[in-house]
């Protein structure tokens, strides 16, 4: 069970410090688009939607991450005030409604991106650029946010059984 | 099911899920989720990709994680020292100068960063200690610093003027503008609250001995470290004002800026980027799930009536349109005790805006009396986010009591300006209608 928490927690800190260096590129994108408006009078046409592309798996991307050190943002106040076992406990029920949204988003995400595969689907732009490239980041975020829960919900088991907090 | 009983169990069971501890982005989304079963037809989750593209695909946004890096990257380079320290040598022989200091370094900052957390926590790691071992009263010492955190919400670039003015389908750049008047305004007043007291009172807050003051030719020095930031956010914000650049573009040229302002104070390098890159990824990551769940819950709402339903019965109260607008200020306001601005935007603005549009108001107008309230939100306790990076910065002995006490007088100037923006419309309009 370790291995599997110590497995878990690897894939959504790593994802995140990966897709985290996307800042880089979507910086060198916009110099790239500006130098181009501004110094050669039109833009490449490549730029704006790689920005956009790029910004999209970078929000995506990031969930996992604040999950796994459980920072999305909730009004903790009075379950702090709590003791600890009721508090695992009420993490327990409270994921039962984390998963119900995770797993209809991951189901319906993944016909999303699949549809976007088979008609090989592009942006109709003049750069044209296929799409299921950043589709399929949807479904593939909502499976990393879905294994950091059960990560969360295995853990706030094993704080209901003992009744110790983890270090 | 009726519209109202929809209304009342998809509320209910929001702010049921928000008091069970369930994240704001996931009890948004699963109350979608379960509503859209129920009421509606599971074929209405296919609506749910779509609303994920759609909002990460929006070029708009890109402009949230470009001001995070940049406020990112000029914090880390060491910028706040060198302006704390400036800022209040030449406050020096005032009473109360270094909390006046902090207010001014805190307006100058939010001009760079969009965001509370980070002015609040670098300010409270100088600023308070150095108030405090001067004999500076506690609870102004650290409302000083709060409420100069807050202001990073409102002005700009503020990560939540671009997400209201996305959502409400206005410009940013007006948004930006309108800011501008209400937020020096309400800087302004915490000045003239400090000075007050501390002139009354100077226990509160004693001046800088004789011989810690300095010269004109020094103060001057201290300003030389400040200039090329002060340049980057004026070319960064004058050229959204002035129309030239997209906020997307200033804001990529903004971060850009930051990293060549971090290399010339020779703070660049690897760690500190890593670090900006991941502060970065978290603070949108959350910003943008909020959102999706959001949108979702407020689909699926308006899907079955909902929003239509809440317009026609505020429109059918026999009151004039102030009253209204009172009743929907107090209705963010409440809402604010606990849910995240993010929320309250993508949840409020649907509904509220077409009601403000009948009424007669002007977008913007009622917008920034939105932003402006929900700047509010983040320093009023017991859940305002300003008190919790209080709390995380500020010495052992002080509690969450001290602090929750502290905020209280800084609440009430928001609420003063929130009153004037109110009554006189023209603190907002003025400012985008010159230009």
């Amino acid at each position: 069970m370790n291995v599997l928490l110590t497995i878990i927690d690897a894939v959504s800190d790593y994802s995140g410090r990966l897709f985290a260096f996307l800042c880089l590129p979507i910086i060198a994108v916009i110099m790239v688009e500006v130098i181009g408006r501004y110094f050669f009078g039109r833009p490449f046409i490549w730029s704006h939607e790689m920005t956009t592309f790029l910004t999209a798996v970078l929000f995506l991307m990031g969930g996992a991450m604040v999950l796994k050190e459980r920072s999305h943002i909730c009004v903790d106040v009075l379950h702090r005030l709590l003791p600890v076992r009721i508090r695992a406990l009420i993490n327990v029920i409270g994921s039962g409604f984390f998963f119900i949204y995770i797993v209809v988003l991951l189901h319906g995400g993944s016909g999303f991106a699949l549809t976007a595969i088979r008609i090989a689907e592009t942006s109709g732009t003049p750069w044209n650029p296929p799409i299921y490239v950043v589709k399929v980041f949807i479904p593939l975020a909502t499976a990393l946010l879905l294994l950091a829960g059960i990560a969360n919900l295995i853990r706030d088991f094993r704080v209901l059984l003992s009744g110790r907090e983890e270090t | 099911m009726s519209v109202e009983l929809i209304t009342l169990f998809m509320f209910g069971g929001l702010i049921f899920l928000l008091l069970f501890n369930v994240p704001i982005a996931f009890a948004t989304g699963s109350m979608a989720v379960i509503s859209a079963y129920f009421f509606w037809s599971p074929k209405a989750f296919h609506l749910f990709p779509t609303a994920v593209y759609g909002m990460v695909t929006n070029y708009i946004f890109v402009a949230v994680p470009m001001f995070i890096f940049m406020g990112a990257v000029l914090e880390r380079s060491g910028i706040t020292d060198h302006l704390y320290e400036a800022v209040y040598r030449w406050f020096g022989p005032v009473r109360g100068s270094l909390a006046m200091a902090t207010v001014v370094a805190s307006i100058i900052m939010s001009a760079m960063v969009g965001v509370i957390g980070a002015i609040i926590v670098s300010m409270g790691l100088i600023a308070l200690p150095s108030m405090l071992k001067r004999g500076y009263d506690k609870g102004l010492a650290m409302g000083s610093i709060m409420a100069g955190g807050a202001l990073g919400v409102l002005i700009p670039p503020s990560i939540m003027l671009i997400m209201y003015a996305m959502w409400a389908g206005i410009s940013i750049r007006k948004m930006f503008l309108g800011a501008i008047v209400p937020g020096l305004l309400m800087g302004g007043l915490f000045l003239v609250y400090i000075g007050v007291r501390c002139y009354f009172n100077p226990a509160l807050g004693p001046a800088l001995s004789e011989e810690k003051r300095i010269s004109w030719r020094e103060k001057l020095t201290y300003l030389k470290a400040l200039i090329l930031p002060f340049l980057l956010i004026i070319f960064v914000l004058g050229s959204i004002l002035a129309g030239i650049a997209t906020p997307t573009e200033a804001s990529g040229i903004g971060a850009f800026g930051a990293l060549i302002c971090a290399a010339v104070y020779r703070r660049l390098n690897w760690n500190m980027v890593k670090g900006a890159c991941i502060t970065t990824l978290k603070l949108s990551a959350m910003v943008m799930w909020i959102g999706f769940g959001a949108v979702m819950f407020i689909s699926v709402y308006n899907a079955l009536g909902g929003v239509t339903f809440i317009k026609t019965l505020m429109l059918s109260l026999p009151v004039e349109p102030w009253v209204l607008l009172v009743g929907m200020m107090l209705i963010v306001i409440l809402l604010g005790m606990i849910i995240e601005w993010v929320g309250i935007i993508m949840l409020v603005v649907p509904i509220f805006i077409p009601i403000a549009a009948a009424l007669g108001f002007d977008p913007l107008w009622f917008g920034m009396l939105i932003c402006i309230n929900l700047q509010m939100d983040v320093l009023t306790p017991p859940f305002g986010y300003a008190l919790f990076y209080m709390k995380g910065v500020a010495p052992r002995e002080i509690t969450t009591m001290d602090i929750f006490r502290a905020s209280i007088p800084f609440v009430f100037i928001q609420l003063t300006v929130l009153v004037l923006a109110m009554i006189f419309p023209q603190i907002v309009m003025w400012l985008p209608s010159q230009v």
